[in-house]
């Protein structure tokens, strides 16, 4: 798992989205996250494919902290460690820390992730219903499930025969894209539809899209469902995907300086 | 070639996942789909999320 966040740490920065960043990305038109997103959903199978060989690997202890604490020691808990991520960033960050319009949009965006809970009954995730499309594309050319251990079982099977628009996580990517789309349809026509960039470029991005899937099946979810909805579930794999996350993020943020500068140069 | 573009495809692109699904033999049923409001119960969800680990429980 925590190997599994590093190189999803690294690999969203090569490709400036996150698995809802990719969504909202391919959905405002950008043709780095629409080379991505298909790339995505097949390794996010692959993935899952990978998942019961990686679990029986790897001892994995689940850690729940309202079940040590209680839930209103397990909310102390986790605001500390909130507060402590805050602090280290006003002390370590570069930039302001409090800046009224990125306040503003983690307001909402908390806001809608408790309305997800209220709605679904699940915390906010999307690379499973990723997956679970490339899932039914192979069943579709020949893949018998019934041999995986992660697509036999009931929840994954059930999943699997039913309709994607009877799926939480797919109809969540679904409404990302189309949220998405509907926000930057008045300016789209303002903007070109291929960058400038050497076409060299894509394919790394199409195997950082790869790696997101796969990864982040191996980490039981993205940053979203895997971090972010780990955390505010009182797991404490979220804020091991916190640590990790961010060590593969600094390097795939130098990394990703190195190839944009030399495809931009290549363009030029 | 714009943005705009790249939105029409990326939509055409999942709607015609759904329409392949759909006409492929597998509608929504309204009788299989989760409760259209959980009211934040677990007993709502389906099961199938992004934390879901077999073997790991």
């Amino acid at each position: 798992m925590i190997i599994g966040a590093a190189v999803f740490g690294f690999a969203m920065q090569i490709v400036l989205g996150c698995g809802s960043g990719t969504l909202v990305n391919a959905g405002t038109g950008n043709l780095v996250a629409m080379m991505t997103l298909p790339l995505f959903c097949v390794g996010s199978f692959v993935g899952s494919l990978l998942v019961p060989a990686a679990i029986a690997s790897t001892p994995h202890l689940p850690v729940s902290l309202p079940e040590i604490f209680g839930v209103p020691g397990a909310l102390a808990v986790t605001g500390a460690g909130l507060i402590g991520v805050g602090v280290l960033a006003a002390w370590r960050g570069q930039g302001t820390l409090w800046n009224r319009r990125l306040l503003t949009a983690a307001v909402i965006l908390a806001a809608l992730a408790g309305l997800h809970v209220l709605v679904a009954g699940q915390p906010w995730g999307v690379v499973y219903g990723l997956g679970l499309w490339a899932a039914k594309g192979a069943v579709w050319l020949g893949w018998n499930p019934e041999l995986s251990a992660f697509w036999s079982h009931p929840i994954n099977a059930a999943a699997l025969s039913q309709s994607i628009l009877t799926d939480t996580t797919s109809l969540t990517s679904l409404g990302l894209v189309g949220g998405a789309a509907l926000a930057a349809w008045r300016v789209s026509t303002s903007q070109a539809l291929v960058p400038g960039l050497a076409p060299w470029i894509f394919v790394i991005v199409a195997v950082a899209g790869f790696m997101l899937g796969v990864s982040s099946r191996l980490a039981f979810g993205c940053n979203v469902g895997g971090l972010f909805s780990g955390i505010a579930s009182g797991s404490l794999h979220g804020w091991a995907w916190l640590v990790a996350g961010f060590i593969g993020s600094v390097y795939g943020v130098q990394t990703r300086e190195w190839l944009w500068k030399r495809a931009s140069v290549v363009e030029a | 070639m714009t943005r705009r573009l790249g939105i029409v495809i990326t939509l055409s692109c999942l709607l015609g996942l759904i329409v392949v699904e759909w006409v492929g033999g597998n509608p929504p049923d309204p009788f299989q789909a989760p409760d259209p409001m959980a009211w934040g119960s677990v007993e709502g969800a389906s099961g199938a999320i992004c934390t879901f680990a077999p073997g790991a429980e």
